[in-house]
């Protein structure tokens, strides 16, 4: 018996070598982990935000900015409690160098880049009306953690058989490995379609901000066989990006539909859709009439107003802010703010679909209680009968 | 039933034929492979996300099993239009198809006898109204659906408009048809009492003459009339009902089916109509993307957008899980420190491991022997070693345990209960004073100032971190590296040089060239 206990504590003192320093190891040159490793270390601000400090060294690590330290991004750093700390400014020069031409490296052209799309804030002297409302790079950028590609499937993983190839030059096998997940975690898109959707869903289905920059919500998108594609994991189903920024487009400099340059700009649209310049093909033969006609068309009515009844939004105010411009009688009324931007075809075109959708949803409702009726009181009939006998 | 007339008259009749039965098998085995794959597309997101890996999978076959079930539908409606026309049977079919005023009669006597108006229910012909409006609307149904079909997959073709038009038509007509093949079909063949549980003539094609004297007396009489069918012998009534006779195991199994498939379409009815009348009622609440989804349980629902996600990758340990949550918590919340500004953060990160009354109450305010102990936030156990690699998320909290008389009582546990519960219910409803009074009673176990941090982190520290489970490296890194020196000079702490990477490499360098060891 004693001989086993030995052994476990001999078996357990080995484990426990090479378990803890592991951890002990981690990289943290600075010393931020003594602190920043606790989950806990948070608060809420006055909002009830919270703002949370704590930082997974090991994680950090596997990210695309595992090996800038905390200080090249967090300047002001020196005092404890970081009451000077600036808030992070991705557009900095960082004192890391730009290996293809050695100076300073900055993502400041990206964020020159999105600042002249649509997506921009305008200059410090003119601001775009609501800015507020624009993105900044953290709203759609995280620190990624590496998904490097294993293979031509696109697998997650390192390819072992690539790195071996790095390794036989390059001996620091750490350096090779992250120099390998640097470019390869590049080569397929960091976040799924399902969360890409999300992302930009975000704001864009927000009726309210939509309205402020006099654009559609786009929660219709989630009505779209695309999207039941893309739920379902089909990588050939268009997200918001595969439109709005395909293959020639980037997604820092998108414009407007009404911009020439918009590869959702009317007279591109067929050619959108066609996508023959992408490695997939999406409607090759899209004519012009299937590329025409508004995609992200507000809501079409009554089934959402009778959706926020439901939703226990019974107060006129909730209601007229959600959905009054859908309101049937609003939309079949010519007159109407939402459908007043539009042209005659359309606004023949909207009612003829409403009028269908409410003589179906009243023909169904009709001939389906009828129908319920019918068979109840042959049922009680039945019943009565057999009762007699 | 008696088979040996002596004039040889068959006493059933075939009521649907070979060829009738084979495109009834059809459109009934496309129309469920087309209800199924149809649906899949409308049912709600969280299921659809449940397939995960195998989505695109099943998203491919679902797509090709609809078209091939499309084409296959189609084709059974063709062939039979070819059977009505050329056929004798065919054209029977059809001219006994066709609505007739007397139909319109029928309705109303029928009905009337439902009430209980009339006697007895009118004598129908060979396709009485209720068949006749379910193969009409069949008809229609099929023509409707196939075109908005066709058009749909030949989307490059079509305007928008045209294509909005086809998906809306496309799904209503599909409610509507699967409806009412649930309400109308499905009852008059399976739950219909006499039907119960199932009527064969879909297989056998065969109806008794006591089956067609109840629903076609017309064809019945017309039938006897022309010496066709024998007529019913009135003195047998194997036919009316089955009750008294022994079930076998074959039809209770069929009566256990039909049930089950009564409760089923019940639920998809429900389903049905929740999409007609409720289609879009989408959360208005984004969703969060799968891999930072986890935050979303941890921040007060509701919270701006810019919280959702957080730069700097979080993981489950930010989610402080407490199977029985203590009583502070439930109005102070999991970050409840947010007085003084300089270490609220820090005194937060505390309340990951240890109990709010390991600070808040002072030994000397209770009465009997206090220890620290550890216990399992999920099984509420004691736990006697922690996982130190685990940076304060360990599981467990530790709690201090007052033991007077032998008597041991955990202090994070409420002693007064059903005053708090009732505190919490009534809150509202009470005066500003009189909460504050309510307040002082709630709190009376805590102590007026609250362990200062050197208390504990010190040379001498308040609570002695070995008898409490810790190992004497972490309980003396409680003093020396980790906290003490900081928390003394915390108001004007600069950057030590301890934390300046270029210091630590000198000091390393030193190290290592005392101990006369390599500096490469």
């Amino acid at each position: 018996m004693k001989k086993h206990v030995a052994l476990c504590i001999i078996a357990w003192t080995v484990l426990a070598l090479f378990i803890v320093p592991a951890s002990v190891i981690a990289a943290d040159e600075e010393g931020c982990a003594i602190c920043h490793k606790y989950s806990g270390l948070a608060r809420l601000d006055k909002t009830g935000k919270i703002r949370l400090f704590y930082v997974n060294n090991d994680m950090y690590k596997n990210s695309v900015h595992g090996k800038v330290l905390c200080r090249n991004c967090h300047l002001n750093l020196d005092i404890i409690p970081h009451t000077d700390a600036k808030k992070v400014d991705c557009a900095t020069k960082c004192h890391l160098k730009e290996p293809s031409t050695d100076v300073d490296f900055s993502h400041g052209n990206l964020y020159a880049e999105v600042n002249d799309s649509i997506h921009g804030k305008g200059t410090e002297g003119s601001p775009k009306k609501f800015s507020a409302d624009m993105p900044g790079c953290t709203d759609c950028h995280l620190n990624t953690i590496y998904k490097p590609v294993q293979g031509l499937d696109q697998e997650a993983g390192i390819s072992r058989n690539a790195l071996r190839r790095c390794i036989g030059c390059h001996t620091q096998k750490e350096w090779a490995s992250r120099y390998y997940q640097h470019f390869s975690h590049r080569l397929h898109r960091s976040r799924t379609a399902v969360e890409t959707v999300n992302l930009c869903l975000n704001c864009h289905q927000d009726a309210t901000m939509m309205k402020r920059h006099d654009l559609p919500a786009t929660a219709n998108y989630r009505d779209t066989y695309h999207w039941k594609g893309v739920l379902y994991g089909d990588h050939n189903m268009p997200d918001c990006i595969s439109c709005h920024a395909p293959v020639g487009y980037s997604v820092h400099s998108l414009s407007s539909m009404q911009d020439p340059k918009s590869p959702v700009y009317m007279k591109n649209l067929q050619r959108t859709c066609a996508s023959t310049e992408s490695s997939q093909e999406c409607h090759p033969n899209a004519s012009q009439s299937f590329a025409s006609g508004k995609i992200h068309q507000t809501g079409l009515g009554f089934d959402e107003t009778v959706a926020a009844f439901v939703r226990g939004e019974t107060s006129l105010e909730e209601i007229s802010g959600l959905n009054k411009d859908r309101r049937l009688r609003d939309l079949m009324d010519a007159d109407a703010d939402d459908v007043s931007a539009m042209s005659e075809q359309e606004r023949f075109e909207r009612k003829v679909y409403i009028l269908v959708k409410w003589i179906y949803t009243l023909l169904i409702t009709v001939v389906i209680g009828g129908m319920l009726i019918h068979q109840l009181m042959d049922f009680y009939r039945i019943v009565q009968n057999r009762k007699k006998h | 039933m008696n088979t040996q007339k002596p004039n040889e008259l068959p006493s059933e009749i075939v009521r649907l034929n070979a060829q009738e039965r084979i495109q009834h098998l059809l459109t009934f085995v496309t129309f469920v492979l087309l209800v199924i794959t149809g649906y899949m597309l409308r049912m709600p997101e969280e299921f659809i996300l449940k397939f995960g890996d195998w989505g695109e999978t099943i998203f491919y076959y679902r797509g090709i099993t609809h078209r091939v079930c499309g084409v296959l539908m189609i084709a059974t409606g063709l062939y039979h239009v070819i059977y009505l026309v050329a056929s004798k049977s065919g054209r029977s079919f059809m001219f006994a198809m066709i609505p007739v005023w007397k139909d319109v009669v029928d309705i109303f006597q029928n009905l009337a006898y439902y009430l209980g108006l009339r006697d007895a229910p009118p004598k129908f012909r060979r396709f009485d109204y209720r068949e006749k409006a379910e193969y009409l609307a069949l008809v229609a149904g099929t023509i409707i659906i196939s075109v908005t079909g066709v058009f749909l997959w030949t989307e490059v073709y079509w305007s928008k408009f045209v294509l909005d038009l086809s998906i809306l038509i496309h799904g209503m007509e599909a409610i509507l048809a699967t409806l009412a093949i649930i309400v109308w079909h499905f009852y008059a063949v399976h739950w219909k009492p006499g039907q119960f549980p199932m009527s064969n003539v879909w297989i056998d094609g065969k109806m008794s003459n006591h089956h067609l004297k109840e629903e076609h007396a017309v064809q019945y009489e017309q039938m006897v009339a022309d010496g066709l069918l024998a007529p019913v012998d009135e003195s047998d009534h194997s036919g009316h009902g089955h009750s008294g006779h022994h079930k076998t195991f074959g039809r209770r199994l069929g009566e256990m089916m039909s049930l089950c498939t009564l409760i089923f379409c019940l639920i998809v009815s429900v389903l049905l109509l929740k999409i007609l009348y409720f289609p879009s009622a989408r959360s208005i609440t984004k969703m969060q993307p799968a891999d930072t989804g986890k935050f979303v349980g941890f921040v007060a629902a509701g919270q701006a957008k810019k919280t959702d996600t957080h730069f700097h990758n979080i993981d489950d340990t930010v989610k402080l899980t407490i199977a029985k949550q203590p009583i502070c918590v439930s109005c102070h919340g999991t970050l409840p420190h947010s007085k003084s500004p300089d270490i609220r953060s820090f005194l937060n990160m505390h309340n990951y491991f240890m109990a709010c009354e390991t600070c808040h109450v002072r030994r000397a305010d209770v009465k009997g022997e206090v220890a620290y102990l550890w216990y399992d936030n999920m099984t509420e156990e004691q736990v006697t070693v922690i996982d130190e690699s685990k940076n304060g998320y360990y599981g467990a909290r530790m709690v201090p345990v007052a033991t007077l008389n032998g008597d041991t009582r955990r202090l994070d546990k409420a002693s007064n209960p059903g005053f708090i519960a009732e505190y919490i219910a009534q809150k509202d409803n009470l005066t500003p004073e009189e909460q504050a009074e309510a307040k002082v009673i709630l709190h009376k176990g805590m102590s007026k100032k609250p362990l200062q941090c050197t208390e504990c982190h010190s040379r001498e520290p308040y609570i002695d971190f070995v008898s409490a489970g810790y190992s004497k490296t972490r309980a003396d890194s409680l003093y020396r590296t980790e906290a003490a020196d900081m928390i003394d000079r915390y108001m004007k702490f600069y950057l030590p040089t301890m934390f300046d990477p270029d210091m630590i490499k000198e000091q390393k360098m030193k190290e290592l060239e005392l101990e006369n060891r390599s500096t490469d």
